[in-house]
């Protein structure tokens, strides 16, 4: 048996394929109990009146952070199948799973192949797939990584990827940094007729760092925020939990199915 | 090629995009990075570079290191002892200062060398 976890907010736009999830979760081998919240608070609660239930395949439905939301809310993740239906253009989680569209997501949930997923952790809060920061040109980040390297400069953009699944990388988190380096910009031939400090906001960040670590930590001098969890903060630590969770999935790997 | 490709290539080289560790103009970096791979720089850093593979200093580059490599391809400026097992070119602009043991050194014109040298076969 599923445990369907829908947001409100989804309901104007999408709702054709919604009444495919109903029509899914209501019969056959994807019959299930559908939770409609509206708040985090209302998620934690049937998260917990699911547990109750004994349910252990519990269903995400709407956008990458309403995934996430759904896998750092139960305490007993360890016991817990999580699945994925999107239903936002560009799903980057999507992607990364494998699941193409509604037909193909509803296919793996029948399949019910277990993956256990290394997550991505920061501070404390999982993380499936990658995660971009972005940065105030006036709050740039100061990085440790692995307690041996220091990295200051003008970064406005960082992108994690989890690569503790690649072969032909050695270290679990790899990172790479964008922004406008100052000792150029300066130098730079001026195209337009702005000053240097205006034209540097109007070019795309060059690519300015590429480096791997086992842990990492970011900190700012002004708060700042994720692009999954958007939790707001001046510092985060970032590890990855090779024990993660375990995901329906039709990705395979001999590496990883359960 | 696919255009994200080709935009990357425009704005770097080859080199900075397959270093495993590439660290870019502006960066100010300190500490130590040991890796199997290429090391690109292109910063300000100090601190120890060990590596089984390539170390690139870029002509803007200022690093006061330790190195230990297969390969140094000095562009740049390069302050300390540098053990290079094959390899060690002091291109044109280069300027190097520190002890510096390489089985095979080339150092191009115009190229700065203050400190002792030994080039040998078993560096």
């Amino acid at each position: 048996m599923f445990a369907y976890f829908l947001p409100r907010h989804q309901h104007a736009a999408k709702d054709t394929a919604l009444k495919q999830v109903r029509e899914a979760a209501a019969k056959g081998s994807l019959s299930g109990q559908l939770f409609e919240f509206s708040s985090q608070d209302e998620l934690a609660k049937f998260v917990a009146q699911a547990t109750s239930l004994q349910i252990k395949s519990f269903v995400a439905v709407g956008s990458d952070r309403d995934f996430h939301s759904l896998i750092n809310t139960p305490a007993n993740v360890a016991e817990i199948a999580f699945g994925y239906i999107p239903l936002t253009p560009r799903s980057h989680l999507a992607a990364v799973l494998e699941l193409s569209n509604l037909k193909n997501a509803l296919a793996a949930l029948r399949q019910r192949r277990l993956t256990t997923y290394p997550v991505m952790l920061l501070n404390q809060k999982r993380i499936v797939g990658d995660v971009e920061i972005e940065f105030a040109a006036d709050n740039p980040p100061q990085l440790e990584l692995d307690q041996s390297l220091t990295v200051s400069g003008p970064l406005q953009r960082l992108r994690l990827h989890n690569s503790s699944l690649e072969a032909r990388v050695t270290k679990a988190i790899e990172l790479e940094g964008f922004g406008h380096p100052t000792a150029k910009t300066t130098s730079a031939p001026a195209r337009l007729e702005l000053p240097a400090s205006r034209q540097a906001q109007h070019r795309p960040p060059t690519r300015l760092m590429h480096v791997l670590a086992d842990k990492l930590e970011i900190s700012a001098q002004q708060p700042f925020q994720d692009s999954i969890v958007e939790q707001s903060s001046r510092q985060l630590k970032i590890s990855i939990d090779m024990a993660g969770i375990h995901l329906i999935t039709p990705k395979h790997s001999e590496l990883l199915e359960v | 090629m696919i255009p994200f490709l080709a935009r990357l290539k425009k704005q770097h080289t080859i080199s900075q995009l397959a270093a495993e560790y590439y660290l870019g103009p502006g960066l100010h970096v300190r500490g130590t990075i040991q890796t199997d791979n290429d090391i690109y720089l292109d910063c300000n850093f100090a601190g120890k570079l060990i590596t089984e593979g390539l170390i690139e200093i870029d002509v803007n580059a200022r690093a006061k290191a330790e190195v230990s490599a297969r390969t140094l391809l000095l562009h740049g400026e390069l302050k300390g002892p540098a053990q290079v097992r094959e390899r060690a070119v002091l291109a044109g602009n280069a300027s190097y200062e520190g002890d510096l043991q390489a089985s095979v050194l080339e150092v191009q014109p115009g190229a700065q060398l203050k400190g002792q040298v030994r080039a040998e076969a078993n560096a």
